[in-house]
């Protein structure tokens, strides 16, 4: 069982939060790596390659942004951001500069232990590559290939940006995705739609494919959107 | 302003001078010219500070009459008696019009500043009244803020302490209770801090709202997912049928819906209903959460939101509410230029209701 277990690279200075995870980590056989600052963080990271990377921003030696851009630089490790600020443009920031996630403090270690299973669950996809063209989970049935989109059996109709917002988020399921991000991927870079465009569309999505009281996308409110993952 | 003096008085002088001569050649007698220099010098005492212009302008405007209009032309003799009498008088009428101009010019300048003296003092003694007010306020803050904190965390030191202490004999149950209180107690400290910080955000001067246009369905959503002990409750959230972007700093409204679903739980009974409305009217956004519990009695509606003897309150449920909850929700809505009230819902409990501007009206925006 162990062997299915990604490694972990803990980056937190403060030792108590930094025992108490450790704790919970160990308990779920995690193998574990710690550091209490961002050189040491470096220096686990070049030797060990941990394949999940919980990072706290605010580290007294190097800027907590720093080093998730050093972190892509070398590996598409999810970087999960921990933060004690709760300042909506840090957390786009992060994201943007390629963290996955962020979780703001005080959090609860079952959260934590959530956000894991599912940066978990994309480093599974990341390995397999998935040639999957149909995504099912409860009533949402989404076929890629044939463009469908079915909630409890019945057929969607999805306008075309509606039909493209969705993949993107299903695509990166998990992922916190921001809305300079999505806007990028959907509108293309010289045509950026205006803010209330995208949260417009997406509550229309969310209208259509929400129907039976399960929630697929979660709002980020001023940072962005994430499709569940279950 | 005093500068412009000279330049005035040369330029009345001047035009009183050519008028003289257009005068003069238009064949109109000597004395009524003399009327016209007696004006120069008025004008010169009304258009002019202190009286050194205005008697320049008289001597210069005799020397003038002396020279151009008197026998020997020209120059600066007289020759008749008829002259001397006229220049005199003039000299003495001129005199007197210009001190009596000027005195009254003073009179005016000097009212003029007693008035704006006065607002000035006004203005200062409003400064003081507002500042001791404020600082009665933030000093009221500070000191519920003080127990808010100190209390909750009283009950975690104590929990902990205890925990620490006889944690190897107690009863796993025992354990698991008391921990479940700590964690229980701290999700409220959490809560409160967030509102503090909210509240410094707010207070400070300058202070920018983050405004987006954030759709309503999201706000709420977030909200509601923000309120665990909403869980058991039978809770209706009534959306606006088209989807509604309203322009709002998107987490601080979340943290207000927060503040009120948590009131609306914490104040009623387990079984008590709570609905969220949220409707688009004219040019305004209107925010409603209601309860069915025992609602707040009309004298405190205006209250609740200013005074912060509310925090700390114990609910029927034996929780205490979010303290300066209510205080941030209104300086929250009204930054965002909306105004935020209390009183009876139909469901029979407690109406919270609030209103954003909607700035713009919302377009349908299906079309691609």
């Amino acid at each position: 069982m162990n062997e299915a277990m990604p490694s972990i690279l803990l980056v937190e200075d403060d030792p108590y939060i930094q025992k108490l995870c450790a704790v919970f980590l160990k308990d779920e056989q995690y193998p574990l790596f710690q550091a209490l600052d961002g050189r040491q963080a470096l220096t686990v990271f070049n030797d060990r390659r941990p394949q999940i990377i919980l990072l706290d921003l605010g580290l007294p030696d190097i800027d907590g942004m720093e080093l998730i851009s050093l972190f892509r630089r070398h590996s598409a490790a999810p970087i999960i951001v921990i933060s004690a600020r709760s300042e909506e443009s840090e957390k786009i920031r992060a994201l943007d500069l390629g963290a996955d996630d962020y979780m703001s403090k005080p959090f609860h270690t079952g959260e934590l232990m959530a956000r894991i299973r599912v940066a978990q669950r994309r480093l599974a996809q990341q390995v397999a590559q998935p040639g999957d063209s149909v995504f099912a989970c409860g009533r949402l049935r989404v076929d890629f290939a044939r463009e469908l989109v079915c909630v409890g059996g019945e057929p969607i109709h999805l306008t075309p940006i509606e039909y493209r917002l969705l993949r993107l988020l299903i695509q990166n399921r998990g992922k916190v995705l921001t809305h300079h991000y999505i806007q990028t991927q959907i509108w293309g870079e010289g045509d950026v739609s205006d803010a209330k465009n995208l949260r417009v569309f997406m509550a229309n999505l969310r209208r259509k494919i929400e129907t039976g009281g399960e929630r697929w996308i979660l709002t980020e409110v001023g940072v962005g959107y994430r499709f569940v993952d279950r | 302003m005093r500068k412009w003096d000279w330049l005035r008085t040369v330029l009345i002088l001047a035009a009183a001078l050519v008028l003289t001569h257009l005068l003069k050649a238009l064949g109109v007698g000597r004395e009524s010219l003399l009327m016209v220099y007696i004006v120069g010098v008025l004008c010169c005492a009304a258009f002019t500070h202190g009286y050194f212009y205005s008697l320049l302008g008289a001597v210069v405007s005799m020397l003038m009459f002396n020279y151009f209009d008197t026998q020997p032309l020209h120059t600066f003799a007289i020759s008749s008696k008829d002259d001397y009498t006229l220049l005199a008088f003039f000299l003495i009428a001129a005199f007197i019009a210009a001190t009596l101009t000027a005195r009254f010019r003073e009179a005016l300048l000097q009212s003029q500043e007693n008035e704006h003296r006065a607002e000035q003092l006004f203005k200062e003694k409003e400064g003081a009244r507002l500042e001791a007010e404020q600082a009665k306020m933030r000093s009221d803050l500070l000191r519920s803020i003080g127990h808010d904190l100190r209390t909750p965390l009283t009950g975690i030191q104590c929990g902990a302490n205890y925990l620490a202490e006889h944690g190897d004999t107690l009863p796993p149950a025992e354990i698991k209770k008391f921990a479940g209180d700590i964690s229980e107690e701290v999700a409220w400290l959490s809560n409160l801090v967030e509102n503090i910080l909210y509240m410094t955000r707010i207070g400070d001067v300058g202070l920018q709202l983050q405004k987006q246009p954030e759709v309503v369905d999201d706000v709420v959503s977030e909200a509601v997912a923000h309120v665990p002990a909403l869980a058991g409750r039978a809770l209706t959230v009534l959306l606006p049928e088209q989807v509604l972007a309203v322009p709002m700093d998107g987490r601080m409204i979340v943290q207000v819906l927060v503040n009120l679903l948590d009131n609306a739980v914490r104040y009623t009974g387990a079984g008590c209903p709570v609905r969220l409305s949220v409707c688009a009217e004219g040019t305004r956004a209107v925010f409603v959460v209601e309860d069915g519990g025992p609602g707040i009695p009309p004298d405190q509606c205006e209250q609740i939101f200013s005074s912060f003897a509310t925090s700390g309150k114990i609910g029927p449920d034996g929780r205490r509410g979010v303290g300066l909850g209510l205080t941030i929700c209104r300086a929250v809505v009204c930054a965002h230029g909306g105004a935020i009230a209390a009183g009876s819902s139909a469901l029979g409990g407690a109406k919270f209701s609030f209103w954003l501007p909607l700035e713009e009206p919302m377009e349908e925006n299906n079309h691609e």
